[in-house]
């Protein structure tokens, strides 16, 4: 019961009580010296917190902040057209990768099963859905077969073939590392020099 | 013409800081310096420290400043960064042994246990509800704060904690019922158990 009433106290000391449940609060705690207690040492702590002093910030808070804000200065008119340029180089960069991806695969997909991919657009176009069900699993089957062909006539590419594609390869992925490593070490080495 | 920016909303401002007004900033800064102190020092209770993090908390205002939208208030959205702020702090001093992240307290209902030097201090200082605070766990400590030191309601700590507001509810009461023994413990000249 008195369990209860603590609830209640609380509910009552943030003003979420109506004016009945706070009579009959207010009624038990006339009578129980336990839930008077209790409302008592409740209301110390909360006339305690209306008591305890509001924390101030050092003096000189603001400026050091602002020392710091100046120096960073990130949303200058040059600051703004600085990212904004390196978030465009960052883009293309991005773009870049990402057309060679679909120039590889995509170019390696037409090469290896183009005449399957265009049987299956004539099949749908004669035969409609329905036409498409059958042939399926033949053509699947015929993506797999192409897929080992291909793997197999790997080990009879020449030595010179692999180590070129390889190197070039190497050098393309490099090129574009280099340029996202210079572009994101750009802000950095600003960064210091203005702290410099 | 000089802009007078203690007229100025706080989302104008933020608008400002992100068009490159510095002064704008400094006028949010004077705005909230002693809602995120306080907070700060509350839940670090070093005053150097705090006012180390409290700094660092207003750059990352600054920085993300652009990201600010005013669906919630700007007080709520400060405080929200202060503390999360303060919680990777935490995590980046491995030697703090209190609990670093706020959901993680969710199943943590007992006041950390205080070393002898703690409760000698305690024994030796006024017994006051400033100490009491303290010793909560910053997943009581943290509502009783905004609520009641910085007025704040249900919803806005709701909104800050990340957590809904019978949660906030159920910990305030439960932060005042801990008070309340810590109290009564340090007038009997105990330890917070």
């Amino acid at each position: 019961m008195c369990e209860k009433n603590i609830d209640l106290m609380m509910e009552y000391m943030d003003g979420g009580l109506d004016d009945f449940e706070k009579m009959n609060l207010e009624k038990h705690i006339e009578t129980c010296q336990v839930c008077a207690e209790d409302f008592k040492a409740y209301s110390d702590i909360l006339q305690g917190f209306e008591e305890m002093e509001m924390v101030e910030a050092p003096e000189g808070f603001t400026s050091s902040v602002m020392e710091q804000v100046n120096e960073l200065d990130l949303y200058s008119p040059a600051k703004v057209a600085e990212n904004l340029k390196s978030k465009v180089i960052d883009s293309l960069i991005f773009a870049g990768f990402g057309l060679a991806a679909v120039v590889v695969f995509g170019g390696g997909a037409l090469a290896l099963f183009g005449g399957e991919i265009l049987s299956l657009f004539y099949g749908a176009g004669m035969y409609g859905v329905a036409g498409f069900v059958a042939p399926v699993a033949e053509i699947c089957a015929t993506i797999v077969g192409n897929i080992s062909n291909w793997a197999s006539n790997l080990g009879e590419w020449s030595q010179e073939t692999l180590v070129f594609y390889g190197v070039a390869f190497l050098a393309i992925f490099a090129v574009l590392v280099l340029l996202q490593i210079n572009m994101t070490q750009k802000p950095k080495e600003a960064k210091a020099s203005s702290r410099a | 013409m000089k802009i007078c920016y203690t007229n100025k909303t706080d989302f104008e401002l933020t608008s400002m800081v992100a068009k490159g007004d510095h002064d704008a900033f400094g006028e949010l800064v004077e705005r909230y310096k002693n809602l995120v102190y306080s907070v700060v020092l509350r839940m670090i209770s070093d005053k150097e420290e705090a006012n180390d993090q409290a700094q660092e908390v207003f750059i990352k205002l600054y920085k993300n400043i652009d990201k600010y939208r005013d669906e919630f208030k700007f007080s709520t959205w400060v405080i929200r960064i202060a503390t999360n702020h303060v919680i990777d702090f935490r995590r980046r001093n491995k030697n703090n042994v209190e609990a670093s992240n706020l959901e993680d307290l969710e199943q943590d209902v007992a006041i950390h246990q205080p070393s002898a030097e703690e409760v000698y201090l305690a024994k030796e200082q006024t017994k006051s509800l400033a100490d009491a605070v303290e010793s909560l766990p910053d997943m009581y400590k943290l509502p009783i704060v905004l609520y009641h030191q910085q007025g704040m309601s249900y919803q806005e700590i709701s909104d800050i904690v990340g957590v809904p507001i019978s949660k906030i509810k159920n910990r305030l009461f439960r932060a005042r019922k801990l008070l309340k023994e810590a109290l009564a413990n340090m007038q009997r000249g105990e330890s917070y158990v």
